[in-house]
C-alpha cells in the first residue's frame, strides 16, 4: 500500500487558560488506513478532533489536509463550515442528532453541502428543488440500506435505541460522501454484538468505500483488531505511533494507562 | 367468465383511485385548503347572522394567525424568540397609510414597498440575534417594539398612535371594498381566507425544505450543523426575516379587512404576548396549531364570553391561565389533541379486537 498522508498534524498546540489541552503533538494520518488514536481520558483526544475540524481555530502549529486534487490545504484558513466542503466529516462523542426530525431528515442534514437551491425555491416547491430533494432522499435511504435501518427511515430520533442513534450520526457523516471520516468513540454504549457489526461497517467503508478513518475509542479490542497504526497520546502530549501490535506493548503507553512500576 | 374479469378489472381501478385519494388525503395542501373551505363557509354564515360584528372577530382571528406563523418559525423551528411581532404589523398598517395618503401609492404597491422595509427590519434584528440569545433577544425585541410603539404614539405622521382610516382598498384600479358594506365586508374577507391559505402554504413548504431543516438543526444541534456545513449566521437572519415578513403580511390583512391602522396601543406588548401565546397554545411546530391557538385566545373570548357579565376585560387572565396549563399539562399544544385522538382510536381499537378475541376463545 502506498503511504501517502491525507492529514498531518504538526507541534499541534492548544491551551485553554493555564490548561494544556494539546502540546506540541505531531503525527500523520495515511490514506486508505484506519488510524486510532488513544489515551486515558482527559488526554485531549477530541480536543485534537476538534482543532482537525476547526471547532477550535486558535490552536499552534499547523493541520495540512491533502484534498483528491493532490493540493495540501491549511485547514486553519477554512471556517467551520467549509470543512465538510473538503470531504472531511465527522460524528460526535455525546450524540448530537435532531431529536424531533426524522431519521431520513435527519441524515439529509448531512447533505446539506449539495444543496444549491435557495429558499425562494424552496418557498415555492421549485421543480429543480422537488428534482434534487428526490435525488438526495435515494441517496440517503442507500447509506441507510448499508447500515442496515432503512425500515426506520421515518421514525422520529427521539427515544430511539443508543445504537441506531450512532448509526444515524453515521449515515449523516457519510451521506457528505467523505475522503476522511472521522468518529469520536463511535463504540461507545454499545453492547458487543452491535461493536463487532460496527468494525464490520468501518472495515467495509474502508475497503469498499476507500474511505480513511481517524476514529477515538476507548474498547481497546475494537481498536487494536481494526486499526492499522495507532496514535497514543497522554495529557495533550505525543507518546507513540505505531502497529497496534507494537504499541500494545510500548513501555509508555502501558505506563501512561497503568501507572508507574514503583 | 368475462363478468369476473369486469370484475377484476374494476376492483383494480378502484384500489387505484382509492390510493389516489388516499395520497391526496396525506397531503397537508389538501388540509389547508380545506380548512380554508371552512372558514369560507364559516364567513358567509356568520356575516348574515344577527351580531354583523362576529365577521370582524374572525377576521382577527385569521390575521393573528398569520403573525403567529411566523413568530412560530422562529419560536418552534429556530429555537429564536422575537417580542416585537405585533409592532411590526403596526409598521405595516401606518406604513400603508402614509405610502397611501402623501405618497398616492396604489394599495397594492403599497402593501409590497411595506413587506420589502419589514424585511429590512427583520435583517436588522436578525442582526441583533446573531450577538444574543434566549433572555437576552427577548428583551432586545422587547425593546425594539417598544421604541416602535412610542414612536407612534409621539410622531404627528403616525397620528400620535390613534387609528385612522386608509380609505376604502381597491385593487389593481378595479371595483372599490368598503368595510362599511356588509357584501363587500364578506368579499375581504374572502380574500383574507386566501391570503391565510397562502401563508399556511408558504410556511408548510419552507419547513419541509432543506432550508427548515437547516433551521432545525442549529436551534437543536449547533455543533452537528456547523460540522454539514450549515451557516448559522445566514440562516437565523433568513429566519427573522421571513417572521417579520409574515407579521408584515398579517397587517396588510388587517389593512385590507380593516381599512385602518390601529392604534398604538392594539401592536403593543400585550399583542406581541398574545401571539406569544397563540403559538405556545396552539402548539409549537404545528401550522394549523396556529390558527387553532388563536381561534381560543382571540375567537372565543370575542365569540362566547363576550355576553358574560362578569368575564369582561378578564380576557388575558383566560390567556395566563391557558398558557400555565397547556405549558405544564401538554407541552405539545392544542394541535396534538389530533395525534392523542388518534391514540385512543387505535387503542380501543385494539382492546375491542383483544374482547372479541377473547369471546371466541
Amino acid at each position: 500500500m502506498t503511504s501517502t498522508p491525507i492529514l498531518e498534524i504538526k507541534n499541534l498546540s492548544l491551551h485553554f487558560g493555564g490548561l494544556k489541552a494539546v502540546d506540541d503533538l505531531s503525527f500523520s494520518v495515511n490514506e486508505g488506513e484506519i488510524v486510532a488514536l488513544i489515551g486515558p481520558n482527559g488526554a485531549g483526544k477530541t480536543t485534537v478532533f476538534n482543532c482537525v475540524t476547526q471547532f477550535y481555530d486558535h490552536y499552534k502549529g499547523d493541520i495540512i489536509y491533502h484534498d483528491s486534487d493532490g493540493n495540501q490545504v491549511d485547514l486553519r484558513k477554512l471556517s467551520v463550515t467549509k470543512i465538510v466542503h473538503k470531504n472531511i466529516a465527522r460524528t460526535f462523542q455525546n450524540i448530537e442528532l435532531i431529536p424531533d426530525l426524522s431519521i431520513i431528515d435527519n441524515v439529509l442534514i448531512g447533505a446539506h453541502k449539495y444543496i444549491k437551491t435557495s429558499i425562494f425555491e424552496h418557498i415555492i416547491k421549485s421543480p429543480r428543488m422537488i428534482k434534487q430533494e428526490k435525488e438526495l432522499l435515494k441517496k440517503a435511504v442507500e447509506i441507510l440500506d448499508f447500515l442496515k435501518i432503512s425500515h426506520l427511515k421515518d421514525a422520529f430520533a427521539f427515544g430511539l435505541p443508543y445504537g441506531i442513534l450512532k448509526k444515524i450520526e453515521l449515515a449523516r457523516a457519510l451521506i457528505t460522501n467523505p475522503r476522511l471520516l472521522i468518529l469520536d468513540e463511535p463504540a461507545a454504549g454499545l453492547n458487543e454484538q452491535e461493536t463487532e457489526e460496527l468494525s464490520n461497517i468501518i472495515r467495509r467503508l474502508k475497503t469498499e468505500r476507500k474511505i480513511t478513518i481517524l476514529l477515538i475509542e476507548h474498547d481497546m479490542s475494537f481498536v487494536m483488531s481494526m486499526s492499522d497504526h495507532v496514535c497514543a497520546i497522554s495529557f495533550g502530549k505525543f507518546l507513540a505511533y505505531d502497529k497496534p501490535g507494537i504499541i500494545k506493548k510500548h513501555p509508555l503507553v502501558q505506563e501512561a494507562y497503568l501507572g508507574k512500576d514503583e | 367468465m368475462e363478468k369476473s374479469k369486469f370484475l377484476t378489472k374494476t376492483k383494480t381501478v378502484l384500489t387505484k383511485v382509492l390510493h389516489v385519494l388516499s395520497k391526496i388525503k396525506s397531503m397537508p395542501q389538501v388540509h389547508f385548503i380545506l380548512v380554508g373551505v371552512f372558514l369560507l363557509y364559516v364567513g358567509r354564515n356568520i356575516a348574515n347572522g344577527p351580531t354583523p360584528p362576529s365577521l370582524n372577530f374572525m377576521a382577527e382571528v385569521l390575521i393573528f394567525t398569520v403573525a403567529a406563523l411566523g413568530l412560530n418559525l422562529l419560536l418552534g423551528y429556530s429555537g429564536l424568540v422575537s417580542l416585537s411581532t405585533a409592532a411590526f404589523i403596526g409598521v405595516t398598517t401606518n406604513g400603508i397609510n402614509i405610502l397611501i395618503k402623501t405618497f398616492e401609492f396604489s394599495f397594492i404597491s403599497a402593501a409590497l414597498t411595506m413587506l420589502i422595509i419589514s424585511a429590512l427590519f427583520g435583517l436588522i434584528i436578525g442582526v441583533l440575534s446573531l450577538q444574543m440569545e434566549g433572555i437576552y433577544l427577548a428583551i432586545a425585541t422587547l425593546f425594539v417594539g417598544y421604541i416602535i410603539i412610542q414612536l407612534f404614539t409621539a410622531a404627528a405622521i403616525f397620528n400620535n398612535g390613534n387609528s385612522v382610516r386608509i380609505g376604502a382598498v381597491n385593487f389593481f384600479g378595479e371595483k372599490v371594498y368598503n368595510t362599511l358594506l356588509i357584501a363587500d365586508r364578506i368579499v375581504l374577507y374572502n380574500i383574507v381566507v386566501v391570503c391565510l391559505i397562502i401563508a399556511f402554504i408558504i410556511t408548510y413548504n419552507i419547513v419541509s425544505s432543506p432550508s427548515g431543516r437547516a433551521l432545525m438543526a442549529i436551534s437543536r444541534s449547533l455543533h452537528a450543523a456547523e460540522a454539514m456545513g450549515i451557516r448559522v449566521k445566514k440562516y437565523r437572519l433568513m429566519a427573522f426575516v421571513i417572521a417579520t415578513m409574515f407579521a408584515s403580511f398579517a397587517g396588510i390583512l388587517h389593512s385590507i379587512y380593516f381599512q385602518t391602522t390601529g392604534t398604538a396601543d392594539k401592536w403593543g406588548l400585550n399583542a406581541s404576548l398574545i401571539i406569544l401565546a397563540i403559538v405556545v397554545i396552539g402548539g409549537m411546530k404545528s401550522i394549523l396549531g396556529m390558527f387553532l391557538g388563536s381561534f381560543i385566545i382571540i375567537g372565543i373570548p370575542a365569540f362566547y364570553l363576550r355576553e358574560i357579565e362578569w368575564f369582561k376585560g378578564m380576557d388575558y387572565l383566560l390567556t395566563g391561565v391557558l398558557l400555565v396549563l397547556v405549558v405544564i399539562f401538554y407541552p405539545y399544544g392544542s394541535a396534538h389533541i389530533v395525534y392523542d385522538i388518534k391514540k385512543l382510536y387505535y387503542k380501543l381499537k385494539i382492546k375491542i379486537k383483544q374482547r372479541l378475541v377473547k369471546k371466541n376463545d
